[in-house]
């Protein structure tokens, strides 16, 4: 009798620790591999709380006037460029498409890409024949110096002529996002906009989109 | 004795799951390689396998510009290309920057040892020295020409 005493409390030890290292081995590689979709942490910077968007009007490629709050019911990306920029924005362009194309087909005309452009010499004719380069449907503005100011000074995006380079302008990198209700509600910098599919899950998550994305 | 061997199972099965896969953070900061800087830099126009994206970018298997010349691969990359192209009869109307700011000589020569090796018909390497005198005799020239 003393020996069975003896190994029951040493049974009721081994049953805990098996059980306890298997829901910890469990809790590990759980927490480890996970990838929420709806309540992980947002890919782009937030803006908390998100503010009401600033609304302006500047003129289309196409030559028709354009104001922001008409993009309501869209996520909308805005960027600050010009169209004889060698590199960042058609890179950072080319990356918001990239994004979009990740979206299931209904998704993607819910949401649209603003490219303002801080270039006076950027007329409707450059801009008609630069947006197409990246998606048709990408919307191309320009509107007087002054107002281009205001804009860009109310989404924290800067540019000045380059010091290297006459023809070049030296701008901000930053892709603003606003949501369907018209709030500026996130930030990319360039350096995040190459992972498209870390993007199109952040698209999917404002959008309410139930599937989610590669 | 069998207490001990439950022992040692139990610490096995807790190392095991300690071990389980984490992101290196080292990864991150490591210089990338030429398929690194394709799929950071390129992927977005030309996609992940090269097939491009239709009506914007061509594909690069077949690419006439991969088999020609070292120089004008090297001008191409370092000057971009803007506007329409045409290719076996098709037009893409799409843009390439002119990675001249962004790479250096032995980013661009890895990125075009990389897409030679894939894509390519070329087996000469291109050296970060022939890209630096490509650089030199294009410096005035203007961009997307």
């Amino acid at each position: 009798m003393p020996d069975n005493k003896n190994q029951v409390i040493p049974r009721v030890i081994k049953i805990l620790l098996i059980a306890g290292s298997i829901g910890f081995a469990i809790y590990v590689i759980a927490s480890t591999n996970s990838h929420p979709v709806d309540n992980g942490p947002w890919f782009g910077k937030r803006i908390t709380p998100p503010r009401e968007a600033y609304n302006f009007e500047l003129t289309d490629q196409n030559g028709a006037p354009f104001q922001l709050k008409n993009q309501r019911g869209k996520l909308t990306f805005l960027y600050f460029g010009f169209t004889n920029c060698p590199n960042i924005c058609p890179t950072s362009l080319a990356n918001m498409a990239s994004a979009i194309r990740l979206l299931p087909p209904a998704a993607r005309d819910q949401v649209s890409v603003v490219f303002v452009s801080v270039d006076e010499n950027d007329d409707i004719a450059a801009l008609k024949k630069y947006m197409p380069l990246f998606d048709e449907k990408f919307i191309g503005l320009t509107g007087s110096k002054e107002k281009i100011g205001t804009i860009a000074r109310a989404y924290g995006a800067f540019y000045r002529k380059s010091d290297v380079q006459e023809d070049l302008i030296d701008h901000s990198t930053n892709t603003c996002v606003i949501d369907p209700e018209g709030r500026f509600c996130l930030v990319y910098g360039i350096d995040q906009l190459p992972n498209a599919s870390a993007i199109a899950r952040d698209i999917s998550r404002i959008l309410g989109l139930q599937t989610s994305t590669p | 004795m069998r207490l001990k061997i439950w022992t040692v199972i139990c610490l096995i099965t807790l190392g095991i799951s300690a071990c389980s896969p984490k992101p290196n953070p080292t990864s991150e900061i490591a210089p990338l390689d030429g398929h690194g800087l394709y799929n950071t830099r390129c992927a977005a126009c030309h996609q992940m396998n090269g097939a491009g994206i239709p009506g914007n970018c061509p594909p690069l298997q077949g690419s006439p510009t991969l088999s020609a010349s070292q120089e004008n691969l090297i001008k191409l990359v370092l000057l971009g290309k803007k506007g329409p192209l045409n290719r076996d009869g098709v037009t893409y109307n799409g843009i390439m920057p002119a990675w001249r700011y962004d790479l250096n000589d032995d980013q661009i020569a890895s990125v075009l040892n990389f897409l030679q090796k894939e894509c390519g018909s070329n087996s000469e390497t291109i050296t970060p020295k022939a890209v630096a005198e490509v650089r030199e005799a294009t410096k005035k020239d203007k961009n997307f020409q």
